[in-house]
């Protein structure tokens, strides 16, 4: 039993470190992107010739954003293991990196990694604590008698 | 002499200029546009942008039309969305957002715009509008600005018949405002407000049945 709880201790403060590395390889992967609903070629061309013919002097990102399509929540956000088939890099902007959302895949995003990281890593901590406080308590019962 | 003349063609050209800013959109009169002929041009999306995670979500089925009246600078019309064609990338998720805790697509299939009024503001390139949105039964009013931008006749030819005009706007939807319940366990997941994108191409070429 104590044997069991020791593997059930160092076990849960594994996870509870180990946890926090994972999510930050997967956020090494990550690009920061903007969502966007993707518009066909036809009409990226019918966007491409009229922004060149209404050229404002400082367009903005959502000015481009919008030549590709339509743009998907308000911030840039991180995701992780990006579809390279789905990022579009305008030339209009270079440094700007739409991601094409379709039909029913989304990616993961780098905010859910973290949030489940947390979430997973102070359980697992929690679990731990108990298993250790469980642990010294058997252990000092057993000790009593043999003192007595 | 030369003052005067100067100061008249001055005049000239800036009332050229007026003339033309305030007429410079003057394919969009007497028209109503169709939407939702084209679903790869018919982009809705909506976001939830919560602690745990951003959801996006959209649909690019839509029904209705606008009318602009005949001179270029008023518009009525009506667009609805099926409830059952939101996507938010997950089935589970699709399913909720039907169910009647959510949106109840069962009794309440559509969610539906319809404009009070839409008028051109000084830049013709963008309409100030009232409408009323009907979400899960209840019907509410917005206001906001839309972008409208008529595509000119020798470009709209490659988007296929008809004359074509792009309308982009963004509201946002507080979704307990219409009945919506958000359940407390997904509490972290969901927020309360939804920002909405509408983003349509319409042409004057009527659908097909």
């Amino acid at each position: 039993m104590i044997k069991l709880l020791k593997i059930g201790a160092i076990a849960a403060v594994v996870v509870a470190v180990i946890v926090w590395p994972v999510a930050w390889y997967m956020d090494s992967t990550a690009q920061t992107v903007h969502f966007i609903s993707p518009l066909d070629e036809a009409a990226v061309e019918v966007n491409k010739f009229t922004f060149e013919e209404d050229a404002e002097e400082n367009p903005t990102d959502e000015d481009i954003i919008a030549i590709y399509g339509s743009k998907s929540g308000s911030d840039p956000e991180r995701i992780v293991f990006p579809d390279d088939s789905k990022i579009i890099r305008p030339d209009e902007r270079k440094s700007l990196t739409l991601y094409a959302i379709e039909g029913d895949s989304r990616p993961l995003q780098s905010q859910f990694v973290f949030y489940m990281t947390r979430v997973v890593s102070i359980g697992a901590a929690v679990a731990a604590f108990g298993l250790i406080l469980l642990l010294s308590l058997l252990k000092r019962r057993r000790a009593q008698p043999a003192a007595a | 002499m030369r003052q005067a003349f100067t100061l008249a063609v001055a005049l000239v050209i800036a009332g050229g200029l007026l003339a033309s800013s305030v007429d410079a959109q003057p394919q969009l009169k007497n028209k109503t546009y169709h939407f939702g002929t084209h679903p790869a041009r018919t982009n809705i999306t909506f976001v939830s942008e919560a602690d745990l995670e951003t959801i996006h979500g959209y649909t690019n089925k839509v029904q209705g039309s606008i009318k602009v009246d005949a001179n270029g600078t008023k518009a009525s019309g009506t667009l609805r969305v099926g409830v059952g064609s939101l996507k938010t990338g997950i089935d589970l998720r699709d399913e909720h957002l039907r169910s009647d805790q959510w949106l109840d697509a069962k009794r309440y299939p559509y969610v539906q715009l319809q404009l009070v009024s839409a008028t051109e503001t000084q830049d013709p390139r963008k309409w100030s509008y009232v409408a009323n949105l009907t979400i899960k039964g209840v019907t509410r009013q917005i206001k906001g600005t839309a972008r409208i931008s008529a595509i000119p006749d020798r470009l709209g030819k490659s988007l296929g018949g008809g004359s074509w005009v792009r309308v982009r706007t963004k509201f946002d939807v507080k979704i307990t405002d219409y009945g919506v319940k958000i359940p407390q366990q997904v509490g972290p997941k969901v927020s309360d407000t939804w920002s909405v994108g509408i983003d349509l191409y319409g042409t004057t070429a009527a659908p097909s049945r």
